[in-house]
C-alpha cells in the first residue's frame, strides 16, 4: 500500500513536470512572427477585460483590426468596444469567438464584418497560418475544441492534436530557433489598444477604379458554408437578444453584386447594413485617399480614427449606448487611452 | 490509427484506464473489445475477413479436436478389440479426416489472402505473357479491399490450426479468446506473428498491474517511437528523393541512400514492433521478439535469423521443415546423391526447399516481381554461405588467424551488410527493372567525392537534419551495441538515482516530440510494414 502510494506520487510529479516542461517548450517553439505575436497579445488583452464591461463587439478580418480604434470611440462618445479579429478570420472563426465572447462579456452591439470573407469559400488548408493565428491564442474551452473540430473537418491536413498542443505542429521549427524564442513569452504580452493591430500611419496613395460600385443588377453568390456561420452568429445575437450590424469597411477589391448580396442577406435578417464602400458613405467619412488607406484594403490609423468616428455615433445614436467616460468603474479605459494617445504622438514624432 | 497519431494516444490512454481498473477476470474482453474498436476504425468492411479468418481457423481447430476425441473414444472403448493393422489403418484415417478439414482451411485462408494480395499481379503477369504470346485477351484489373496486417493475422492463425493438427497444442473452445488471438491490436498491423502456445495463454490471463514492467513497456515504446519518427521518418526523405528520381544519381549517392534505406527500414518495422512490444509488456503481455540487431549478423543466414524473426521461424516451422522432412524431397535426396555426389546431393533437396521458403518470404511482402527477385536473392544467398563457408573460412583465416577474431568478425559484418544492401534495391524500388537499372547506375561510376561535396544536403533534409540523422544513428547503433554485448539498458537505467533516470526520460520524450518527424511538414510516413 505505501509502495502504491509512493507511485503514484512520482508519477503525479513526474506528469507535473513533464506538464511544465511541455508548456515552456511550447512559447518556445510557437512562432514570434508580428501577427502571431499580436494576435496573442490582443486575445490576451480581451481576456483581461472586466466581465461584462464592453458595449460592443467587432467580429472580422484584418479590415477591422486596422479599420476600427475602439479607444477613439471611448474618447468621443464613451462607448466601450472591443475587436476580435484577425488577418483572414474565417466565419468559422468569427462565429466560434462570439460564442466564447459571450461567456466573459454581455455587448449590446455585435459588428460584424460582412466583406470577402462571405464569398471566399475558405480553404482551411491554403490558410493554415491564419487560423493558427485566431485558434492557438484561444483559451481552451468547448468552443475552441469545436472550432478545431470544424478546422478539421473542412480541411484534409489538419489535425485536432496540433490544434491543441501547438507545439506539435512547430515541432519542426527546432533547427531555426534563435534567442528570441527563448526570451519572448508570448502568454504575457496584453495589447493596450482594444483589438486594434497597431498605430500605423504607412500610408499608400489608392485610387479606385472608374467603374468601382457602379450600380448592377448582379447578386454575389455567397458560400454556403462560411453563409452557414453567418447565420449562426445572427441566430445566436438574436437569441440573447444582441443587435447587430453587418459592416464592410472601405476597400478597393468591393463590388456592387457583393453589396447586393450583403444587403439581401442583412434584409432577410431586418439587420442593418452600412457599406463604406458606397459612393455616399466614403463622402461622409471623408477619407483622404493619399494617408487614409495603409494599402488598397486597410486603413491607417488615421482613416481607422475617420470610420470609428462615423460608426461610434451611429451605434450611439442607433442603440443608445450609455456615455460610460463618467463611470468610475471605467477607469483603466482612460488609462489605456492616455497610452494610446501617448504611443500614438511618439509615432507621430517618428514620422516627422 | 497509425500508432504515432493522437488518436492512438488517446485511444490507448482510455484503454491502459479501463484495462488496470475493471476486474482482472475481465481484462481479455477489454482487449478484445478494443482490438475491433481498433480495426474497425481503419475499415468496418475489414473486419469482415478478420472475423471470416477467426470464425473459420477456431471451428477448424474444433472439428480437429472432435476427430481427435472420436479416435481417442473408439480406441478407450473397443480399441482392444483391434488388430495392430487396423489401429494403424484406422489411425491413418484420422490424420487423413484432419488433413482434409486442414487443407480446406488453409486453401480458404491463403485464397483470400492471395486473391486480395496478388490478383492483380496475376492478372498483370498473365496479361503481359498472354501479350508476348499475341494472344488478344485479358484478365481484368479489380479495385479490392486489402485489410489490415492481413498477412499478418493469416499467418498467425493458419500456424494455430497446423499447430492443432500436428497435437503441438489443444483447440481452443472459446471462440470470443479465440478472437482475440487473432486479432490482438499492438500486433496485428505489422507482426510479430505470435505462436498460440506462446501468446493464448498470456492474452485470456488476468494481469496486475506492475510498476516496473510498466515501466519498462513504455521506455520499450518509447525507443521504438524514437527509431520511427526521430530516425526512419527523417531517413525516408532522402531515401524518397533518390529512388523517385534515381535518374539523376548514381554512384556512392545512390548506394549510400540504399543503405540508409537499411537503416530506415530497421528503424520503421522494429520501431514499430517496439511500440506494439511495450504497449503489451504494459499489459502483462510479452510478444515474441522480432529482431536481434540484425546489423551485427556475420552472414545472410545469421541476417535472417535476427531480422524478422517471426516470419523467418514461421517459415521455417511451417514450410522449411515440413519440405525438407517429405517424402518427395527424401526421394529427391537419395536420387541427386547417385547423380550430384553425397556432399551436393545432401545439399540440393535443402537448396529446394530453402528456395521454396525464400520465395514465399519475397512475396510476402508484396505482389510485384521485385519480391520475388527479393526472396530468391536471399534464398540463394544463403545456400551459397552454406556451399561456401568451409572454403571461405579455410582461405581468409590463414596464417593462424582465429576464426573468432574481430577483424574476421567485422569483415563478415561489412560483407553481410554489403550484401542485404543490395538485397534491398530489390525490396524498395518501384519494380525489378528500376532496382536492376539502379544497380547498373551504382556501379558504373566510383565517385567518393560525393562524400565532401555535400549531396546529401540537397536530398531533401538541410544539413542540421542530416546531423540530426548521423547522430540518431549513432545512438542507435551505441544502443544495438551495448544490446549484442549483453546489456540491459532498461535495467541499467533503473539502477541508476532518480534525478539522472528522469532527466534521461524526459530528455527522450522530448526529444522525440521535438525532433521527431510527423505533422503537416513532413508527414510522418506509416509504418512501413503495416502494408504487408
Amino acid at each position: 500500500m505505501k509502495n502504491t502510494v509512493l507511485q503514484i506520487i512520482k508519477a503525479i510529479i513526474f506528469l507535473t513536470i513533464f506538464y511544465l516542461l511541455f508548456c515552456q517548450l511550447s512559447n518556445t517553439f510557437v512562432p514570434k512572427d508580428e501577427e502571431y505575436r499580436t494576435s496573442f497579445a490582443r486575445t490576451n488583452a480581451f481576456y483581461a477585460l472586466p466581465k461584462d464591461s464592453i458595449d460592443v463587439l467587432y467580429l472580422g478580418a484584418s479590415t477591422f483590426y486596422r479599420g476600427i480604434t475602439p479607444l477613439d470611440m471611448w474618447k468621443d462618445y464613451g462607448i466601450t468596444g472591443y475587436v476580435r479579429a484577425v488577418g483572414g478570420q474565417a466565419p468559422a472563426v468569427s462565429y466560434y469567438y462570439l460564442v466564447e465572447s459571450l461567456k466573459y462579456q454581455k455587448p449590446d452591439v455585435v459588428v460584424i464584418d460582412a466583406s470577402t470573407p462571405l464569398y471566399e469559400n475558405y480553404d482551411v488548408d491554403e490558410k493554415e497560418g491564419k487560423l493558427r493565428n485566431a485558434v492557438d491564442p484561444m483559451r481552451l474551452s468547448v468552443e475552441k475544441f469545436e472550432l478545431i473540430q470544424d478546422i478539421v473537418s473542412m480541411g484534409e491536413r489538419q489535425t485536432v492534436a496540433s490544434y491543441l498542443f501547438p507545439m506539435l505542429r512547430y515541432h519542426s521549427r527546432w533547427d531555426e530557433l534563435d534567442r528570441v524564442d527563448f526570451e519572448y513569452n508570448i502568454k504575457n504580452k496584453i495589447d493596450p489598444y482594444k483589438g486594434l493591430l497597431k498605430i500605423d500611419f504607412e500610408a499608400e496613395t489608392i485610387k479606385f477604379p472608374d467603374e468601382y460600385m457602379q450600380p448592377n443588377n448582379a447578386v454575389a453568390e455567397y458560400s454556403m458554408t462560411d453563409l452557414g456561420y453567418y447565420k449562426k452568429m445572427f441566430q445566436l445575437c438574436q437569441e440573447k437578444d444582441i443587435a447587430i450590424v453587418l459592416v464592410t469597411m472601405p476597400r478597393v477589391d468591393w463590388d456592387y453584386s457583393r453589396h447586393l448580396g450583403t444587403k439581401q442577406l442583412a434584409e432577410t435578417y431586418n439587420i442593418p447594413y452600412i457599406d463604406y464602400c458606397l459612393d455616399e458613405n466614403l463622402e461622409a467619412l471623408g477619407l483622404d485617399l493619399k494617408t487614409d488607406f495603409h494599402n488598397e484594403n486597410h486603413l491607417t490609423t488615421l482613416g481607422a480614427q475617420k470610420v470609428s468616428r462615423h460608426l461610434g455615433a451611429f451605434l450611439q445614436q442607433t442603440y443608445g449606448l450609455e456615455d460610460k467616460r463618467n463611470d468610475p468603474a471605467y477607469q483603466q479605459w482612460h488609462v489605456d487611452l492616455q497610452t494610446y494617445k501617448d504611443d500614438y504622438a511618439e509615432a507621430i514624432a517618428q514620422i516627422k | 490509427m497509425s500508432f504515432t497519431s493522437f488518436e492512438f494516444f488517446v485511444f490507448l490512454l482510455i484503454f491502459f484506464a479501463v484495462y488496470f481498473l475493471i476486474p482482472k477476470k475481465y481484462q481479455w474482453i477489454v482487449t478484445l473489445l478494443a482490438s475491433y474498436i481498433f480495426y474497425v476504425y481503419a475499415s468496418l468492411p475489414a473486419a469482415l475477413f478478420l472475423i471470416f479468418t477467426t470464425v473459420s481457423t477456431f471451428y477448424t481447430g474444433v472439428l480437429m479436436g472432435k476427430a481427435n476425441e472420436q479416435y481417442a473414444k473408439t480406441l478407450a472403448n473397443g480399441g482392444d478389440k483391434l488388430t495392430r493393422e487396423q489401429k494403424k489403418l484406422y489411425k491413418a484415417e484420422n490424420k487423413d479426416k484432419k488433413h482434409q478439414i486442414l487443407t480446406a482451411a488453409l486453401v480458404a485462408n491463403f485464397g483470400i489472402l492471395a486473391f486480395l494480395k496478388y490478383f492483380n499481379f496475376f492478372a498483370s503477369s498473365t496479361n503481359s505473357l498472354l501479350d508476348f504470346l499475341s494472344i488478344d485477351t485479358a484478365l481484368p484489373s479489380l479495385s479490392l479491399l486489402l485489410p489490415l496486417g492481413i498477412s499478418f493475422y493469416t499467418f498467425q492463425s493458419a500456424g494455430y490450426v497446423i499447430d492443432v493438427y500436428r497435437g503441438k497444442v489443444a483447440p481452443d473452445k472459446n471462440i470470443a479468446k479465440f478472437a482475440l488471438f487473432v486479432s490482438y491490436f499492438p500486433q496485428i498491423v505489422q507482426g510479430p506473428i505470435g505462436r498460440y502456445d506462446e501468446l493464448a495463454g498470456q492474452l485470456y490471463a488476468p494481469h496486475k498491474f506492475d510498476y516496473t514492467r510498466v515501466k519498462f513497456g513504455l521506455q520499450l515504446a518509447l525507443w521504438g517511437f524514437f527509431k520511427k519518427l526521430v530516425i526512419a521518418d527523417r531517413a525516408a526523405i532522402i531515401v524518397n528523393t533518390v529512388f523517385d528520381n534515381y535518374l539523376d544519381y548514381k554512384g556512392l549517392t545512390i548506394f549510400f541512400t540504399v543503405l540508409l534505406y537499411c537503416f530506415q527500414i530497421y528503424c520503421d518495422f522494429s520501431g514499430g514492433i517496439d511500440v506494439a512490444r511495450g504497449i503489451a509488456q504494459v499489459m502483462g503481455i510479452e510478444l515474441r521478439k522480432n529482431f536481434e540487431r540484425p546489423f551485427f549478423a556475420t552472414s545472410v543466414a545469421d541476417f535472417w535469423r535476427r531480422w524478422h524473426i517471426s516470419l523467418s521461424e514461421w517459415t521455417r516451422d511451417y514450410i522449411f521443415y515440413p519440405l525438407s522432412l517429405s517424402h518427395a524431397f527424401a526421394r529427391l535426396g537419395r536420387s541427386s546423391r547417385k547423380i550430384l555426389g553425397t556432399y551436393l546431393g545432401k545439399l540440393l533437396p535443402t537448396f529446394l526447399a530453402m528456395l521454396i521458403t525464400f520465395l514465399v518470404v519475397g512475396i510476402w511482402h508484396g505482389a510485384n516481381w521485385k519480391y520475388v527477385a527479393y526472396g530468391l536473392y536471399n534464398g540463394i544467398l544463403i545456400f551459397m554461405g552454406i556451399l561456401f563457408e568451409p572454403f571461405l573460412s579455410r582461405v581468409f583465416t590463414q596464417d593462424n588467424a582465429k576464426i573468432n577474431s574481430f577483424s574476421w568478425r567485422f569483415m563478415k559484418i561489412l560483407g553481410t551488410l554489403f550484401l542485404i544492401c543490395i538485397g534491398r534495391y530489390f525490396s524498395r524500388a518501384d519494380d525489378l527493372m528500376t532496382a536492376l537499372r539502379m544497380l547498373k547506375r551504382t556501379f558504373s561510376i566510383f565517385n567518393p567525392w560525393v562524400l565532401s561535396e555535400g549531396v546529401f544536403s540537397q536530398l531533401g533534409l538541410n544539413e542540421k537534419n542530416l546531423e540530426l540523422l548521423l547522430v540518431s544513428i549513432l545512438v542507435l547503433l551505441v544502443v544495438d551495441i551495448l544490446q549484442e554485448k549483453g546489456y540491459s539498458l532498461r535495467e541499467k537505467i533503473a539502477e541508476q538515482n532518480i534525478v539522472f533516470r528522469w532527466a534521461l526520460y524526459f530528455t527522450a520524450i522530448f526529444a522525440v516530440l521535438i525532433f521527431g518527424v510527423y505533422g503537416i511538414d513532413y508527414v510522418a510516413t506509416d509504418f512501413i510494414y503495416m502494408g504487408f
